[in-house]
């Protein structure tokens, strides 16, 4: 699967949110591919899942992807456990 | 390396920012003194809050100013603030801010390590809280090194 993680820029939170999901997948031995982008490329992508910040929820609207907004970035429980909810939720 | 993109040049301890214009000017400023960065980009990183909102709040009282990489950052830079009196972003619930970061990089990916520096301290709420107490710059260097070194 594509996971696309996305801040303003492509380059600062996206980043750092790709960090936090690449060690929950190795943790979890889920194979993916993640990349971060800006919101305007994001919204040309055919990924099949967006992350980013919570603020960023109105910049993406429209764009027609499973979307996961998280509140606190440095919170990798908090991550973890909404992205595991996601994979939990398709593969029922 | 935050260990050395963090250093005694470029880490304020209870700066006063009247708001968060400010606080980006002040931040920037630190890493403009190091020739890091030319003058643009501190507006470059005011403009993006303006053009994307708050999002630079990026956990509850932290902000990371950052703009697109561009020809007026000259090399990988982080400069830290920590202020006198926190700051309102307009970012609801992650309101009032008062650990600032001024982020430069130079392309998408080469500040990646930096990033996973910076990562590990955000992490640590308790070094967090021992670094808004720190009374010396050393002292905040000493707290971040140590966490690097775990």
């Amino acid at each position: 699967m594509e996971i696309i993680t996305v801040c303003g820029m492509g380059f600062g939170t996206s980043l750092m949110l790709k960090m936090t999901v690449d060690d929950i997948l190795e943790k979890e031995g889920i194979k993916a591919e993640v990349s971060a982008l800006d919101a305007g490329s994001a919204k040309g992508r055919n990924a099949d899942l967006i992350m980013a910040s919570a603020d960023l929820e109105s910049a993406l609207e429209g764009v027609e992807v499973s979307k996961i907004f998280i509140h606190n970035l440095t919170d990798a429980a908090e991550v973890e456990q909404k992205l595991l909810d996601y994979l939990k939720k398709i593969h029922e | 390396m935050i260990s050395t993109a963090l250093n005694v040049n470029t880490i304020r301890l209870n700066v006063s920012a009247k708001n968060w214009e400010d606080a980006a000017r002040k931040a920037g400023d630190l890493l403009l003194k190091n020739k890091s960065i030319n003058e643009e980009y501190i507006e470059s990183m005011v403009q993006s809050v303006h053009e994307f909102g708050p999002y630079i709040v990026i956990a509850p009282g932290i902000a990371l100013f950052h703009a697109r990489p561009a020809s007026n950052v000259h090399e990988i830079c982080l400069s830290m603030l920590t202020l006198e009196t926190p700051i309102e972003f307009g970012a609801g619930d992650k309101d009032p801010v008062d650990l600032i970061f001024a982020l430069g990089a130079i392309d998408h990916d080469s500040h990646l390590q930096l990033m996973a520096g910076l990562m590990k301290v955000l992490q640590d709420t308790n070094l967090l809280e021992a670094i808004r107490k720190a009374k010396s710059v050393e002292r905040v260097i000493e707290l971040i090194n140590g966490k690097l070194e775990e």
